[in-house]
């Protein structure tokens, strides 16, 4: 069987590992990819990482160019990825194989949106660990959780109540209390700790809300 | 009333909580293998679908079709 998902991760991860090391460009994991460790294992297409460039003197562009020089693809064509990331502050590309993409969102600061706003909030508490024998910089327990409340499909939802019910005595309550309040996902939050256990519940629920 | 009992079905099959629980006695090693061998499996039988009832298209454009397909789901 091609490995084509372990070749994705060894090079974002190198790459990731690389930029940080000698131009300190930090970066942590986020999304699916970290559903095995965090709540129930699931297939996924894609890589989601976050990187904040500015707070070093880069920009989109620079980064562009650290992607180009290391293979990485453009879906299209750099100039649009470009233009679709100084707009969105979400940069997608693939991986040397053009197989994989990687959903990568740039830490902005200024952004009064509590999407934006999760990629820095997550970078003060991410954690290192080793994944598949790579050591590398992952989001933690309660940051998991709470961008998948703040993201909102039943797929998020089901992770987050899996997070939720896998690690009852880990997770740091106040932290999350006061953070789904910044985010704006109280509704969700009380949903999550009031004992649910089933995902259609959960997104029903919601629904009704 | 039909629906309510799917529901109820769907809760008991899915056994979410049970699942969870299971998770936790799996070493963490394992389950990342887990993961990247599902994720593997997935997209080289994505491939191998496309390639059996489109011959001429090429990898990117399969790739590109099923990420567009991610993205709307």
């Amino acid at each position: 069987m091609e490995v084509r998902y372990e070749k994705a991760f060894n090079q974002i991860i190198n790459f990731l590992e690389k930029i940080e090391k000698e131009l300190g460009i930090k970066y942590y994991l986020v999304g699916g990819i970290l559903v095995s460790i965090y709540s129930n294992t699931r297939s996924t297409q894609d890589i989601d990482f976050v990187v904040d460039i500015y707070s070093v003197k880069h920009n989109i562009d620079t980064y562009i160019e650290l992607l180009k020089k290391n293979e990485f693809f453009p879906i299209q064509d750099w100039i649009s990825a470009s233009n679709t990331a100084k707009d969105i502050h979400l940069l997608q590309f693939l991986d040397a194989q053009q197989v994989i993409k990687f959903d990568n969102y740039i830490v902005y600061r200024q952004s009064q949106s509590n999407y934006k706003k999760l990629g820095a909030i997550g970078l003060e508490r991410r954690i290192r660990m080793n994944f598949g024998g790579l050591e590398c910089w992952v989001a933690s327990k309660e940051d998991y959780i709470l961008s998948k409340l703040v993201f909102g499909s039943w797929q998020d939802y089901t992770d987050a109540l899996g997070c939720w019910l896998r690690f009852p005595d880990e997770l740091d309550r106040k932290y999350l209390e006061e953070t789904s309040k910044e985010l704006e996902i109280q509704q969700e939050y009380t949903l999550l700790k009031s004992g649910i256990d089933d995902p259609d519940e959960f997104f029903n629920q919601l629904k009704e809300f | 009333m039909e629906r309510r009992i799917n529901n109820k079905f769907r809760k008991i099959s899915r056994d979410f909580k049970r699942r969870i629980e299971l998770m936790n006695r799996i070493p963490i090693e394992t389950s990342i293998a887990l993961f990247f061998e599902l994720c593997n499996f997935n997209l080289n039988n994505y491939i191998k679908t496309e390639r059996k009832r489109y011959p001429n298209k090429s990898l990117k454009t399969i790739i590109m079709k099923m990420h567009k397909l991610n993205n709307n789901s």
